[in-house]
């Protein structure tokens, strides 16, 4: 963590708290476009707002920059309060039509922050039963948005102009390796509580299961990406919040059955090194804990920035980590190279794009076909950074290094 | 005069500001903040207000006199309904 990236934690950790807090102008040698970039890749720099807002003008910060900082700001908050008030009128039609939903993510911890309108959110998530999938899309449907469902998918992506997009879900764990999935599936429709979008009641997962979900969605994340700083935000805010509603010796049990007690115990130990949180002592892993990977840790996080997408390089190491298996060291170039062109029949299979060779195994070959031309034919990486997922050494040291990370976690 | 339906205010990092919703935001382009007293208007042309009303309301919550306040609800007036939040 460099000074500015400490600057940052520092103010982030106010701003969650609703907490004033002043850098040292003089001795910081604060770079507060470093800061905002920053801020920006960890989709933070919303949180921190009303803070500078307060100092900007004794800071030291240029005037454009706050103005585009404030600008920024505007934009998505009323971005979020539309779609907030949207899916208010989404909840009561889905009611209407006994359709139980449960609002995920940003839509029920937006509430734990002490400017609810300032925590970002790229789309919104909600959980339906598997039998009320259908029943679901029609409604949305029925309001403007259309569907695009892929084959075997686990949710259904809604679109409309103008607004965020809606994952729809059936599944709240889509990744294999979590243990027991559908043990947590039942508890969490057992254990909701009920709250209102705009007037219209919703239900949300109770704190517990709330917390349990939220590290499962960064355990899938830090697997096929990374996260930042907000994702974090919302982990320190749930235990300082609501810590005294969840019954933490429950979460240790079942994040044990999950397999992601140890992951949970470093997530933990990250928070209390960056934001100074209390560790629930049920997660104080005193034999698991190493100051080596925490470091390794909190640098992936800062390297990665959201959903680890904060620099491209970043973003191929990650695909060569995706697309790599266990047999093979990373700098073994011939072993991984065919491993990267024909992938193994399970890794395929789990994707929903290559789902129908679970039912059709003898298609692997088609697959393999089928992805390459996906690979070929995909405009969001250029041909030049495709050639080096396949020859640049540093790609591979750097999916070499959060492979161990994951194995360590005992997440892979 | 009153504001359009499909207009809301809310209070938004401790600033009040416009939101447009459902189709309204296809003809409302930008951000519109208020300050303390265009929202104290805002909140009187909800229910519907004459100008005189509007001009009332600001003289019984700010020490000035009734030209300022008159040429400030004008100016408030215009810019709404340049931005066609006003329903005349």
């Amino acid at each position: 963590m460099n000074q500015q990236e400490a600057i940052l934690v520092r103010l982030l950790s106010s701003a969650i708290r609703n907490q004033e807090y002043c850098p040292d102008i003089e001795n910081e040698n604060i770079d507060w476009r470093q800061i905002y970039n920053e801020a920006l890749a960890h989709q933070v720099h919303t949180l921190i707002y009303p803070l500078v807002s307060r100092i900007y003008k004794t800071c030291g910060m240029e005037k454009n920059l706050f103005a585009s900082w404030q600008s920024a700001v505007f934009f998505l908050s009323v971005e979020l309060t539309r779609n907030f008030h949207r899916m208010g009128e989404v909840f009561r039609l889905l009611h209407n039509e006994g359709i139980s939903v449960i609002a995920l993510k940003g839509m029920v911890l937006n509430e734990l922050y002490p400017y609810p309108e300032l925590r970002f959110m790229s789309d919104i998530d909600i959980l339906v039963r598997a039998d009320d999938m259908e029943a679901a899309a029609v409604v949305l449907s029925n309001v403007g948005y259309s569907g695009e469902k892929e084959q075997g998918a686990k949710h259904i992506r809604f679109q409309m102009q103008g607004f965020m997009q809606i994952e729809l879900h059936r599944q709240l764990i889509e990744y294999e390796r979590i243990k027991n999935r559908e043990h947590f599936e039942q508890a969490v429709w057992k254990n909701t509580r009920q709250v209102t979008i705009y007037n219209d009641p919703v239900l949300a997962m109770s704190w517990e299961m709330q917390f349990l979900h939220s590290c499962l969605h960064l355990a899938s994340h830090i697997i096929y990406g990374g996260f930042g700083l907000r994702q974090l935000c919302d982990l320190v805010l749930i235990t300082e919040m609501k810590g005294h509603e969840i019954d933490w010796q429950a979460v240790a049990g079942m994040s044990a059955q999950l397999g992601v007690f140890k992951f949970i115990c470093a997530l933990l130990e990250v928070c209390n090194r960056l934001f100074g949180m209390k560790i629930p002592c049920e997660f104080i892993n005193e034999q698991g804990s190493n100051s080596y990977y925490i470091d390794r840790f909190i640098e992936d996080i800062f390297s990665g920035g959201s959903f680890g997408m904060k620099n491209r390089e970043r973003f191929l190491a990650n695909i060569l980590l995706k697309n790599s298996s266990n047999k093979y060291p990373y700098e073994n170039n011939l072993s991984q190279k065919v491993e990267l062109l024909f992938p193994s029949y399970s890794q395929l299979s789990a994707r929903s794009k290559y789902s129908y060779i679970k039912k059709y195994p003898v298609l692997l070959p088609v697959a393999w076909l089928h992805r390459l031309a996906n690979g070929v034919t995909r405009r969001d990486i250029a041909w030049t950074f495709k050639k080096s997922i396949f020859e640049d050494k540093k790609l591979a040291h750097m999916a070499k290094e959060r492979d161990s990370l994951l194995r360590w976690f005992e997440l892979r | 005069m009153r504001i359009k339906n499909g207009f809301m205010l809310r209070k938004l990092a401790g600033q009040s500001v416009v939101v447009p919703l459902g189709a309204r935001v296809v003809e409302f382009n930008g951000i519109m903040t208020l300050s303390e007293s265009g929202a104290l208007l805002w909140q009187k042309l909800q229910d519907g207000a004459t100008e005189d009303e509007l001009v009332q309301e600001i003289l019984s919550n700010y020490n000035i006199d009734e030209n300022t306040a008159r040429t400030d609800v004008k100016a408030f007036i215009e810019s709404m309904s340049a931005r066609n939040i006003l329903e005349l």
